[in-house]
Order: structure tokens, then C-alpha cells, then sequence
């Protein structure tokens, strides 16, 4: 029975032509309204009638040979993505809300082939697409596993000297340095130091600030804080290593590192061949210069933790799988005017320029993206300007300055308020309107 | 640090999801379509169109003037039978006017149409969004009914503002030109199947030439039918004339190639052979005829 299983995974994985993307994004990136966005649309695609047609420009996916789609159970276990109940959210004029805890979806597609002896021979041309949702806070997590945890304290300190950290830090940094590290570390001393750095985290990221960690800690549910927290320590006590305090917190942060992050990455990360990386630069836009430094930085770590490059055929039986394609996307681009999203193209690839050029070192090609999943906005007769519904109900006309192409370009004190966009009106899977999202895909599906 | 906000709201009375997008808006309106069609068609040949008129209005002049004539003639001996005759001319007139129109118009449009390739590169090339989808609304068919029409409403339904100059046109090939120039090919299959079992089969040259005549026609009648394009009478013939020149200069080469061919095959293979080569010329020819419609009649996949 379990060989007559592994035998028809075998061929399943040769019959049928699998694209594994990750899609990476820091929360509140659009991740979940971008799924729920897929399947409406791709649903729409298959089932829908012949006269309104989604994701037009998906040409890898042609519409005239697509037989069925199917969303498959994934046989990792992971909780199916939860379409309905997100569907339902944006039916109500509700963004769904933000991804606690990991999900996936496969979608596999069947196409008619050019040949009828080769459909007879091979059966259906088949494709799958695997999709994974989960916190975008715990990709930030991931270059822990090469750092130890002196050198992980040293770097978080050491961000937290300069801003946009600096303000939201001044609290915990105060604690820090009046904290009595003589004394043993009893329960209670720990937690109140565990509980300071995780009010810190928490009041940074709803501040916008991307590089926090551990991620995982904005989360109850993912690692038992009470029992198994940490924190960072000032660097003298962290890189004494006879010190109790670091002794204790070397201990915690390895557990969490092989316990949490190694089964995460093996799990979620090492399948991918393909990465989409969202971006809410619109977020950057709103909190002005400093955040978008910090999440030029962001970017910049968060590539050095996946595996890139191709395989050779023998290199795939004892390694990860490398992506070999990247696409780096700002998602929710329809709340910026056709006139200014040129600007907006640059400032992505201004601020993807570190990473790309680690990518460039790999031979992984890369693509920029403006997406938007659901348009929410329409255009305004001028095109510097743009209307929304706000989550009020007021319909309000948005009119954009120039928005710098490039950091150095940006005034101090500048930034660009974020629009609190209502969902567009949704009564069925044909109403979702989407922005170049056809584009994204196709560029994902083609080999 | 001062702070400066650099997006400018205001709040507006109009409902948001009352508002109707450019895109739909663009398509509603018939009347910018006309007058577009009008100053397209009449732009690069201008004289065409006054030459025409006064050709027609000359004729139907001088039929007016000899009516009076015969009618004050004859009404007073026969009146009944000259109102008859009068009423009866009228009508044929009448007829023969729209006719005229009609072939007219058939025959602009497909001028419009001959213009266009060259219109829609330039737009391309200038990144013009809205003179392409000027260019592409002109060539949506105006009847409800057809394959071209049923590609067209889909394209119009399927594009949106943020739709770039090179997105519009990428959209145009998937949804209509794949699809149209598909079918295209496979009429060029039939006639050139058709065509050479026909002209195998032919007792005589004359038979043979008359059948090609007949077919051409017929694929180019096709074809342009399938671009959504009521060339005309007149239309058709001009349209088979632009074809055959297009595939004779495009392809003179290979023409001469199968010349020789046949005459190759004339000394060695005798009757038989000969009926073959011409089989084969006939649908090559037919091929080659067919293939040039549709790059005059398409746009190219540039």
C-alpha cells in the first residue's frame, strides 16, 4: 500500500507540471486578498461565461484549452486557505483580516493538448500552482538561524541606535540599561524583561517598522514566550558567555531556531522555485523616509534567507530547491494614479537594488510588478489624481504630488498618507477587478 | 522636522460606486466612434470620396432630367401608363442609389481599414494609448452578431484604465486576433483544398481560370467577412486586386519557383503530371492569396 502510494506520487509529480511559489511578504501586504483574489478570478476564468474574462493577459494559461480547475487537498496536512470565509469578508466591504497562522492551496488545472493520440498517450496537459499563506512576520525570523545570539543582540541593538527604531525603542532601551543583570535570572526578572521587548515589538509594528525581531513573538500562539522567550542583551553581557543571563537566553534562542524556524524553513521555504516578493511600499509612502531605508534594509536580509540559483537534475535529490525566479511586486497599486505609477516602478526598483544585485550574483531573473489584487480606486479626470471610497463612506477625490523615484530624492518630513480605501462593491466572483495581476502570473507560470 | 503631506484630499458628493470608469464611458459613446470613422476615412484619400459623389449625383442628374423630359412627352397621350413607367423608374432609381451608397460605404471602410496597420504602429511606436484604442474602436464591427463582433465586446469588456498602450494592444492580439486570423487560416485550408481538387478535375483551362476567378473571390469575400468587414462589391475587387499584387510582389519568387515547376513537370510527367502541377498552382496560388488578405486585412503581430 505504501509503495502503491509513493509509486502514484511519482507519477503524479512527473505527469503533472508543479510550480512551487512562495510568495513573501511582511504583513499587511495583501497577501490574503491576493489569494482570495486568485481563485475568484481563476474560478471566474474556467467556469465564468464568455464575456468577461479575467486575467485577459495570462497567455500561459490559455482559456481556450483550459478543461477544469480544481483546488486539491495538500498532502503536507497543512489547513487548506480558508477561500470562502475570506471571500464572504470582502462580499461585506471587509479586507480580510490578518494571517495568524499558516494555510496553503493548490490549485491544478487541466488543458487540452494539441494532439488527441497525445491526450490519448499522456492523458491531460495538468499544472499545479501551490500557493502557502502565512504570517509575513515570520519571514523576518529567518536569518536568525546563521547568527548566534550574541551576534543577533548585537545587530538588534545596534538598529535600535537609529531611527525609525530609535523612537519606539527609547522605552525598552531605558530598561535595558537600568536592568539589575547581576542578579540571577529568576521567572520574574526574565518576563518582565521578555514582556518589555515584545511591548516594544508590538508598538513598532503597528508604526509600520518591518525588520522586528523575533517576528514570531507578535504571535502568542507560535512559540511559548512564557517558558521559552528571549531578548536581546547589551553586548557585554552577550558575548560573555559564563554570564547566567546569556547562558540562559543562548539556550532558549537555539531551541527556538532548531525547534521553530529549521521545521518552518524545511516545510514552507525549501520547495519554492519561485518567489513573489510583496511589497506595501504605500505603507513606506505614508511613514516617509526612514521606513523605506529600513525596508530597503529589510529586503536585503530577507533575501539572504532562501535558497538561490538553479539545480542541476543530480543537485536535486540531496538539495533544496533553488528559486530561480523573482518577482518583486507592490501590491495595492491602484491607490496611487496612473500618472505617478511610473514613480512608483523606479522607488520599487530603487529600493529592490541591494537584493537584486544579490539575486543578479545567482543568475536568478528578476521582474518588478505593480499589483493591485482588488481595485478599490477609480480614475479621476486629471491624471495626477484618483477617487476612493473612503472606510467612511465619503467618495473622496485623492490628487498626488510628484513621488520621488529614488530615497535620496525624498524631502525629510515628506510622506504620502495612506488611503483607507473601502473594498469595491463584490456580489460575485465576476466583480473583482484586478491590475496586472494577469501579468504577475504569467510571468510566474512561464519557464 | 516639519511634516508636509503631499496627497490632497477632497471629499466629493457623488456616490463612488455611482461613478462610471473612462473605459466604460469611451465605450457608450457612439457618436465619438462616427465621427472618428468619418475623419480616418476621409483623411488620406480625400479626393476619393467628392469624385464619387460627383460621379453619382451627374448620373442620377441627367436620369432626372431625361424623365422630366419623357414624362412631358407622354403624359399627356398616356398618363396612366407614363405614371407607371415614371413611379417604376423612381423606384428603380431609388434602388439603385442605395446600392451605390452602400457599395460606397463598404468601399471607404476598407480603406479605413488599409490605413489603419499603418495608424496602429505609430500609436505603438509613440506609446499613444488613446489614439490605439481610437484605432481598435473603429475596427469593432458595428452589428451585434458575428465572431469579430462577439471578440470585440470581449476585448472592450476585458480592458481597463491602468491597461498600458503595450498592454492594449497584447490584449487586442489574445482576445480578436489570435482567434480571427485562426479562422482565416483555416478558410485559406479549405479554399486551397477546394481550389486544387477543382482544378484537378477541370476539363479545360477556361473552366480552370473561371474557377480560381470564382474562388478567389470567395476567400477574399470570406476572409474579409471574418475581420468583421463588409468590403463591398466593388470592395471585394479592389481587395482582390491589393492581394494579388501584395502576394505576387511578396512572393514573386516562389511563384516563378513553381513556374518552372510545372513546366518542369510538363516534359517529364505529361498530362497526368501536368494536371498535378496545375492542381497544386491553383492552391498555392489560392494559399498565397489568402495569406495576403489577411495582412492586409489584419494587423501585423508587431
Amino acid at each position: 500500500m505504501v509503495l502503491s502510494q509513493f509509486l502514484n506520487h511519482i507519477v503524479d509529480r512527473i505527469r503533472v507540471d508543479q510550480h512551487h511559489i512562495v510568495v513573501t511578504g511582511l504583513s499587511r501586504s495583501g497577501k490574503s486578498t491576493l489569494f482570495t483574489s486568485l481563485m475568484a478570478q481563476l474560478l471566474q476564468r474556467t467556469y465564468g461565461g464568455d464575456e468577461h474574462q479575467p486575467l485577459p493577459l495570462l497567455s500561459s494559461l490559455p482559456i481556450e484549452r483550459l478543461l477544469s480547475v480544481d483546488f486539491v487537498a495538500n498532502d503536507d496536512g497543512t489547513p487548506a486557505f480558508s477561500y470562502q470565509q475570506h471571500f464572504e469578508q470582502l462580499k461585506q466591504r471587509q479586507w480580510p483580516e490578518s494571517t495568524r497562522s499558516v494555510s496553503a492551496f493548490s490549485i491544478r488545472m487541466a488543458f487540452e493538448r494539441s494532439y488527441e493520440w497525445l491526450s490519448q498517450l499522456a492523458g491531460d496537459d495538468q499544472r499545479q500552482l501551490t500557493i502557502y499563506d502565512y504570517p509575513g512576520e515570520w519571514l523576518m525570523d529567518l536569518p536568525l538561524m546563521d547568527k548566534s545570539f550574541a551576534d543577533w543582540s548585537a545587530q538588534v541593538l545596534a538598529q535600535q541606535l537609529t531611527e525609525p527604531q530609535k523612537t519606539h525603542a527609547s522605552d525598552w532601551q531605558t530598561l535595558l540599561q537600568t536592568f539589575d543583570f547581576e542578579q540571577a535570572p529568576s521567572p520574574l526578572a526574565t518576563q518582565e524583561l521578555i514582556d518589555a521587548y515584545r511591548r516594544y515589538l508590538i508598538k513598532a509594528k503597528a508604526d509600520g517598522i518591518s525588520i522586528l525581531q523575533p517576528g514570531a513573538m507578535l504571535f502568542e500562539e507560535t512559540w511559548d514566550w512564557q517558558a521559552q522567550g528571549f531578548c536581546p542583551l547589551p553586548a557585554k553581557i552577550a558575548y560573555d558567555m559564563s554570564h547566567a543571563w546569556t547562558r540562559l537566553f543562548t539556550k532558549r534562542y537555539d531551541a527556538f531556531v532548531v525547534e521553530w524556524l529549521q521545521p518552518l524553513q524545511k516545510r514552507f521555504f525549501s520547495h519554492a522555485d519561485k518567489q513573489i516578493i510583496l511589497l506595501d511600499l504605500l505603507e513606506g509612502l505614508n511613514f516617509g523616509k526612514a521606513y523605506l531605508s529600513e525596508m530597503k534594509e529589510a529586503l536585503n536580509h530577507l533575501v539572504r534567507s532562501f535558497v538561490y540559483g538553479k539545480r542541476q537534475w543530480y543537485q536535486r535529490f540531496h538539495q533544496p530547491l533553488g528559486i530561480v525566479k523573482v518577482a518583486f511586486v507592490v501590491t495595492k497599486a491602484d491607490l496611487v494614479p496612473s500618472a505617478q505609477q511610473a514613480n512608483l516602478l523606479a522607488l520599487l526598483q530603487d529600493i529592490c537594488q541591494g537584493a537584486v544585485e544579490q539575486l543578479n550574483e545567482k543568475d536568478v531573473a528578476v521582474e518588478f510588478f505593480l499589483v493591485s489584487s482588488m481595485i478599490a480606486t477609480k480614475p479621476d479626470s486629471e491624471a495626477h489624481s484618483l477617487v476612493y471610497k473612503h472606510l467612511s463612506g465619503e467618495t473622496r477625490i485623492a490628487r498626488f504630488d510628484d513621488i520621488p523615484t529614488r530615497i535620496t530624492d525624498w524631502k525629510e518630513g515628506d510622506f504620502y498618507p495612506y488611503l483607507k480605501a473601502l473594498p469595491p462593491k463584490i456580489d460575485a466572483e465576476a466583480d473583482i477587478k484586478a491590475m496586472n495581476f494577469d501579468r504577475l502570473l504569467d510571468y510566474m507560470m512561464k519557464d | 522636522m516639519t511634516t508636509q503631506a503631499r496627497i490632497h484630499e477632497q471629499t466629493i458628493t457623488q456616490d463612488f460606486d455611482q461613478i462610471e470608469a473612462p473605459q466604460q464611458q469611451r465605450l457608450s459613446d457612439n457618436t465619438d466612434k462616427t465621427n472618428l470613422v468619418n475623419s480616418v476615412a476621409s483623411s488620406p484619400s480625400g479626393y476619393t470620396k467628392p469624385l464619387l459623389w460627383l460621379g453619382a449625383g451627374s448620373l442620377l442628374g441627367f436620369a432626372l432630367m431625361d424623365l422630366i423630359d419623357f414624362y412631358e412627352q407622354h403624359i399627356a397621350d398616356h398618363p396612366i401608363m407614363t405614371m407607371g413607367i415614371l413611379l417604376l423608374t423612381l423606384a428603380f432609381f431609388a434602388l439603385l442609389w442605395m446600392l451605390v451608397r452602400q457599395e460606397m460605404r463598404h468601399y471607404q471602410q476598407l480603406q479605413a481599414v488599409e490605413d489603419q496597420q499603418a495608424n496602429v504602429q505609430s500609436a505603438l511606436a509613440n506609446d499613444d494609448k488613446d489614439a490605439l484604442i481610437a484605432l481598435l474602436n473603429q475596427r469593432t464591427p458595428t452589428q451585434v452578431t458575428g465572431l469579430s463582433a462577439q471578440l470585440h465586446k470581449r476585448f472592450w469588456h476585458s480592458l481597463q484604465a491602468h491597461h498600458t498602450t503595450a498592454d492594449v494592444w497584447q490584449l487586442y492580439q489574445l482576445l480578436v486576433l489570435t482567434t480571427l486570423n485562426e479562422q482565416a487560416q483555416a478558410h485559406i485550408q479549405q479554399a486551397t483544398l477546394q481550389g486544387s481538387a477543382i482544378s484537378l478535375l477541370s476539363p479545360n483551362d477556361l473552366i480552370h481560370s473561371s474557377i480560381l476567378l470564382w474562388r478567389s473571390m470567395k476567400l477574399v469575400k470570406d476572409i474579409s467577412l471574418i475581420y468583421g468587414i463588409r468590403a463591398g462589391f466593388y470592395g471585394n475587387l479592389h481587395l482582390l486586386k491589393l492581394s494579388l499584387k501584395h502576394a505576387l510582389i511578396q512572393q514573386g519568387s516562389d511563384l516563378l519557383l513553381e513556374a518552372s515547376l510545372k513546366q518542369l513537370s510538363e516534359h517529364l510527367l505529361a498530362k497526368v503530371a501536368e494536371k498535378g502541377a496545375q492542381a497544386a498552382t491553383t492552391g498555392f496560388l489560392l494559399r498565397r492569396l489568402g495569406l495576403a488578405t489577411v495582412a492586409l486585412l489584419s494587423i501585423p503581430q508587431g
